[in-house]
Parts: structure tokens; sequence; C-alpha cells
């Protein structure tokens, strides 16, 4: 779940920006919406994009303590990509990290 | 873990221009193998049997990490660097269909999306879950403090 959290507040902080692309985000107030729990609440509307069935279902379901321990991990993740820079974006991470497949069939592909 | 003889590391070599492979060596008794990688946080050092210890500028806390993952996997994993290459989470097995959009979504947050997908030709989610992912393989490889010892050829386990 650490990733999906990761992954909204990332959605979150470009929805809230009503940025073009996504890899414009700053990391900043992405890890600020990782301070409370209000990413439980956070879905795509339209076009933007699906979580799974059971990924919502966790989001609705989990007890305090289980989402707790989701957005420690969560925070830790963006605050360890953040860097100590205040204005760093997410494209400036790209060179940092590995390059996976540029799909999601991890996520979304049907076993 | 256990993995086996020299530890081999991609160097770049001034004369030749090009990259070399050497296995890394203890600066003082010369030794090559019974090494251990020790990484802890983003820092990472080398121990040889006599306890010298030294730094290498292509041994990163991060390719500790990967070759112990490639090592748990049973794989026989050469030496990742300084860069994340690897994969570390796990993917997990579950049904993976996809919840359907909210009937009541506001006008705003559909418009920007609409916006997003017609400028990048990707949905929001999915281009911020792959980001997610590849920030969190960085972390995951990054963090934590790992020993690994590298022993004599033959002695894998
Ligand atoms: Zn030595
Ligand atoms: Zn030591």
């Amino acid at each position: 779940m650490t990733v999906v959290l990761v992954a909204l507040a990332l959605y979150a902080a470009c929805a809230e920006q009503e940025l073009p692309r996504c890899d414009q985000v700053p990391l900043r107030p992405a890890l600020d919406l990782l301070s409370d729990d209000g990413l439980r609440r956070v879905r795509p509307a339209g076009v933007g994009g699906r979580l799974r069935v059971t990924d919502v279902h966790r989001l609705a379901t989990a007890s305090p303590e289980t989402f707790e321990r989701w957005r420690r991990a969560a925070h830790r993740v963006l605050d360890a990509n953040l860097d100590d820079r205040d204005a760093m974006v997410l494209s400036d991470r790209n060179r940092h990290l590995p390059t996976l497949p540029d799909d999601w069939t991890w996520y979304a592909e049907q076993p | 873990m256990v993995v086996g003889g020299e530890i081999v590391v991609a160097k770049y070599g001034d004369l030749i221009d090009d990259v070399l492979e050497e296995p890394l060596y203890c600066p003082r008794c010369g030794r090559t193998t019974g090494l251990t990688l020790v990484a802890r946080g983003r820092e990472a050092h080398l121990e040889c049997a006599e306890g010298h210890e030294w730094t290498d500028p292509e041994v990163a806390a991060c390719g500790v990490r990967q070759l112990l993952h490639l090592g748990a996997q049973g794989a026989e994993g050469r030496f990742p660097g300084a860069a994340v290459k690897i994969d570390m989470l796990p993917r997990i097995t579950e049904d993976r269909t996809l919840y359907p959009p909210p009937p009541d979504a506001p006008e705003r947050q559909l418009r920007w999306e609409g916006r997003v997908v017609t400028t990048t030709g990707i949905a929001p989610l999915t281009d911020c879950l792959h980001w997610a992912r590849r920030l969190c393989v960085w972390e995951t490889s990054t963090s934590g403090c790992t020993r690994l010892r590298a022993a004599t050829p033959s002695t894998r386990t």
C-alpha cells in the first residue's frame, strides 16, 4: 500500500495545483498531504486512471492503526526522495530512480 | 547470506577510455575474497577478513541491498554498482480488477484529468503509480542496514 499512498499523494498534489503534467509536481506539497489521513478519500474522477478494487476496499476499511503504518511508510519514501530540497519536483528525481518497464502491468494486468 | 567469490564491479579506466570490470580488493592486504559489504543508510563500506575497512565509489548502499535481494531470489547477481537498477518490490498476486470511476466526481477534477491526458497521453493516476513505484524502489535500496559477506569461491550456499 506504500506505493498506492505515494501515488495518491502525487496525484492529489498535482490535482490541487491543476498541473498539466504529473512529472512537474513538487514533492513538498505531496509530502504534506501525507501528514494526516486525508488521502484515504482521494479517488480518480474519470479518465484519470483507476485504483484496484482491492486497494479501494483497503483504503475504505483499514483500521486507523493500519492506515497510520502505510502513511508513515509513504511519508518516509517521499521524505527520502525530497532530499532536503524544498523545490524538488518529480522529474528532478528521474536520473536517481531505477528505470522500470514503462507500463503499469504490475498494477493493472490480470493475473 | 553468502555470495560467491570476488565482487566484480565496472570501473571507468582512464587509460583505455572505456569501462573495465575488475574485482574489489583490500587496499592494505590485497585480498579479493572473504570481503564483507556493509550498507548503512546511504553509505556503504567494505571490510576484509583482517578487519581492514575502506570505501569504493562503486560500492553504494543500494548496490549491496540489490545484491542481497538477488541472492535471496536465487539469482547469481553481479554487483550492480552505484545505481539502483533492480526492482526489489514484490508484486502482489491478487485480483487486479479496477474500480469504476465514481458517478458524482467533481467537475473541476474531471476537467483537470482530461487536460493531463490530452497533454501527456497518460492518465495522471497511472503516471503517478509508475513514479511512486520507482520512488519506493529507490527508497528501499537506500535505507536500513545490510551486511553482505563475499566468501571464497565454491562456498556459495
Ligand atoms: Zn585487508
Ligand atoms: Zn565496519
